[in-house]
């Protein structure tokens, strides 16, 4: 993993604002201790079709029978535009087919059996971002990609923090509460299913209560939009500029954060994506996996008031940036 | 440049709706940026003085072939009546010297069919020059990395005149922006292209004559703002768009405000309909002439005249027109000038002259026409 590098950073600390960056950082690293135990370190099997790469010791065989039962087919990621009706449009946001929402709401073995070619990296990708375990079954054309991308992945192994999170849901297992559930990880709305509210969050979405009406549900995109109003963008704990097609998961223990970024637009490359963190943090090691291009460093690491931000020139798939905490 | 972000940061900079010309509330912004105003911006030293010069000679209309020795003249006649020096070369000194790193912001965004004309912008990378701006500190710039390319400007200009984008060089400032949630996009902020702050010092403004769907016309404001600002389309997506406050709000964010110094509006070829793109033919026209100015808002001001004279002269509705009975879809208003696909806010410009970057009462515009 490469050390950090030459930053351009810029300064500004006040007393007050460091105590706010800490409170929140500590804040984070309770509700973290608080929840449940975090994903364990993913593991990438691959079916017959991408045999080379268990050769070079990049994934293992795929499981079967009674274990490989264990694993539920998810569909292969992608992204797709949403229709147009000829009439101005309804959003600019494509739409994302992540199954984020799925590892958060506890499917912890994947199967990605249907993968088209060209989505076998990115499903790698999800899997480790989400510590979810998963059997790729790549399309022949993606093997040696898929192969460069787990040989990333596997420098960046560590072990697994819990999901950082201020938003409760309390789940009740609906299709219409699972669709809610794409929506929050869609905008980057960073929560944790819940069984009952918890004060240590700073919101809990809970049909049935004043905020949140039981026939609100019937909209999973204005019920996502309502919970990101209630929050407040300011209490956000990351915010992404400069991409509609970017899914963060964020994860920690007080000591040290993680923050994983996947690209869903349709070649995989970002560029030019500000991030914003809650709490002052400082970036320790940063890897984003760069594909046949050369591999670029955060640029303009800032810490305004009580949040970090800082830029990704660009980055192919996945980005991970390892952060301490601000003293 | 040693500057405490704190102090210049402008977070509290929320835009109020002032006197806007449409009864809708301004959508709330937020201003950040690290600049402050080194000297008066946009209106700059001529408010609301434009000087028009014509040519029917500047432009075939068969072949579109541009005629240089005419665009020459039209600028060295349009620049002396703006400053009122006899000798051209003088009136570029006034804005431009060797010590400047400029930016000429074009408008690609049409291009082949609608730009600013290569040979337009050769003139002013000549004139550039000939008051002591070196080639190499000379950038020809799009926002966007596929629309610079399309013009293929490098085959008009010296070598070592640079021809860029934020896609090409340098990126974004992650200091300048203007945040606003529009229409609910997690995406809320557009921030400024690096080159603008880390490296001109001045910019020449020249956008094109050209019907806009969205925001009525685009001209000299549209371009220095969506041209220079990422994440903009977020602004008109819906029938009802915020380009209304949008467009004069980036206009006026230093440091484009203050390094815009000069305006010229490349008329030779425009769009009368279905702009800002140029994908069908029939609806490009040859005003054939050119503005100078520096303040966008007038120069704005009267571009609205020249587009609703050529929709009217061809049956099409005025570009005031907001009634919900003229909408259509995308395919319809490209085939029939009497549809709208959005509402149109050609009150941008007069919302523009609210924040101060121009004058847009006709009664106190000074037009000087010139025909040659």
């Amino acid at each position: 993993m490469r050390r950090w590098g030459p930053l351009r950073w810029r300064r500004t600390h006040t007393f007050r604002t460091w105590a706010i960056a800490c409170g929140m950082a500590l804040a984070a690293g309770v509700a973290s201790s608080l929840a449940a135990q975090g994903p364990r370190p993913a593991q990438i099997y691959v079916t017959g079709a991408g045999a080379e790469l268990l050769t070079r010791g990049l994934a293992h065989r795929a499981p079967s029978g009674a274990e490989a039962a264990a694993f539920r087919e998810v569909p292969a990621p992608a992204l797709r535009n949403a229709p147009n009706s000829g009439y101005a449009q309804a959003t600019l946001a494509p739409w994302v087919e992540s199954n984020g929402w799925r590892f958060q709401r506890g499917l912890d073995k994947a199967s990605y059996a249907n993968l088209p070619a060209g989505a076998a990296p990115l499903a790698a990708a999800e899997a480790f971002a989400f510590g979810v375990d998963a059997i790729l079954n790549p399309d022949p054309a993606d093997v040696q990609e898929l192969g460069n991308l787990l040989g990333f992945l596997n420098k960046q192994a560590q072990p697994s923090r819990p999901a950082l999170a201020n938003i409760g849901v309390m789940d009740d297992g609906s299709p219409e509460m699972g669709e809610v559930l794409n929506m929050l990880t869609r905008r980057n709305l960073l929560y944790r299913v819940v069984t009952r509210p918890d004060r240590q969050l700073d919101l809990t979405l809970q049909l049935g209560t004043p905020d949140f009406p039981r026939s609100a549900a019937a909209n999973p995109s204005d019920l996502a939009a309502r919970v990101r109003e209630k929050l407040g963008d300011d209490k956000r704990l990351v915010r992404i500029y400069g991409t509609t097609s970017t899914i963060v998961r964020l994860t920690g223990d007080g000591k040290r954060s993680r923050l994983f970024l996947l690209s869903y637009s349709r070649n995989r490359i970002q560029q030019d994506v500000r991030v914003r963190l809650l709490g002052r943090f400082r970036p320790v090691t940063s890897a984003a996996y760069s594909g046949a291009a050369p591999e670029q460093q955060l640029v303009d690491v800032e810490t305004p008031g009580a949040s970090t931000e800082f830029t990704l020139p660009m980055f192919n798939t996945i980005a991970i940036i390892d952060l301490e905490p601000q003293k | 440049m040693a500057i405490n972000r704190r102090t210049f940061l402008a977070s509290a900079a929320l835009l109020p709706a002032l006197s806007a010309p449409d009864s809708r509330r301004a959508p709330k912004y937020r201003i950040a940026t690290k600049y402050k105003a080194g000297r008066p911006g946009m209106p700059g030293p001529y408010p609301g003085r434009v000087v028009t010069v014509h040519s029917p000679a500047c432009i075939d209309e068969a072949t579109e072939r541009v005629d240089v020795p005419t665009v020459r003249a039209m600028i060295a006649r349009g620049m002396t009546s703006l400053t009122g020096d006899r000798d051209p070369r003088d009136s570029w000194a006034r804005f431009f010297n060797g010590d400047d790193f400029v930016g000429v912001k074009v408008n690609a965004s049409g291009a082949p069919g609608a730009m600013s004309m290569p040979e337009v912008v050769a003139e002013i990378v000549a004139n550039l020059m000939t008051v002591g701006v070196k080639a190499t500190n000379i950038v020809i710039h799009e926002r966007g990395g596929g629309q610079i390319l399309l013009p293929h400007y490098e085959r008009f200009v010296p070598a070592g005149v640079r021809i860029e984008s934020a896609n090409t060089w340098l990126g974004y400032d992650p200091d300048v922006y203007v945040e606003a949630n529009f229409f609910g996009e997690d995406d809320t902020r557009s921030y400024l292209i690096r080159m603008v702050t880390d490296h001109f010092t001045k910019i020449v403004n020249v956008p094109n004559m050209k019907d806009h769907s969205a925001s009525g016309v685009t001209g000299c404001l549209k371009n220095i703002s969506y041209g220079e600002f990422n994440n903009v389309a977020r602004s008109h997506y819906k029938f009802e768009t915020e380009t209304l406050t949008f467009i004069g709000t980036l206009a006026h964010v230093e440091p484009i405000r203050t390094r815009t110094v000069l305006n010229i509006m490349d008329g030779l070829r425009g769009v009368w309909h279905a702009g800002p793109f140029s994908t069908i033919k029939r609806y490009r026209f040859y005003p054939k002439q050119m503005k100078f100015g520096t303040d966008p808002v007038a120069m704005d001001r009267l571009l609205i005249d020249v587009i609703d004279k050529k929709r009217k002269e061809e049956g099409a509705i005025s570009v005031w027109e907001r009634d919900p009975k003229y909408f259509g879809t995308t395919q319809q208003w490209q085939a029939d000038p009497n549809v709208n696909r959005f509402v149109r806010e050609t009150g941008h410009i007069e919302y523009a002259s609210t924040l101060g970057l121009g004058t847009y009462d006709l009664a106190k515009i000074q037009h000087t026409e010139i025909t040659i």
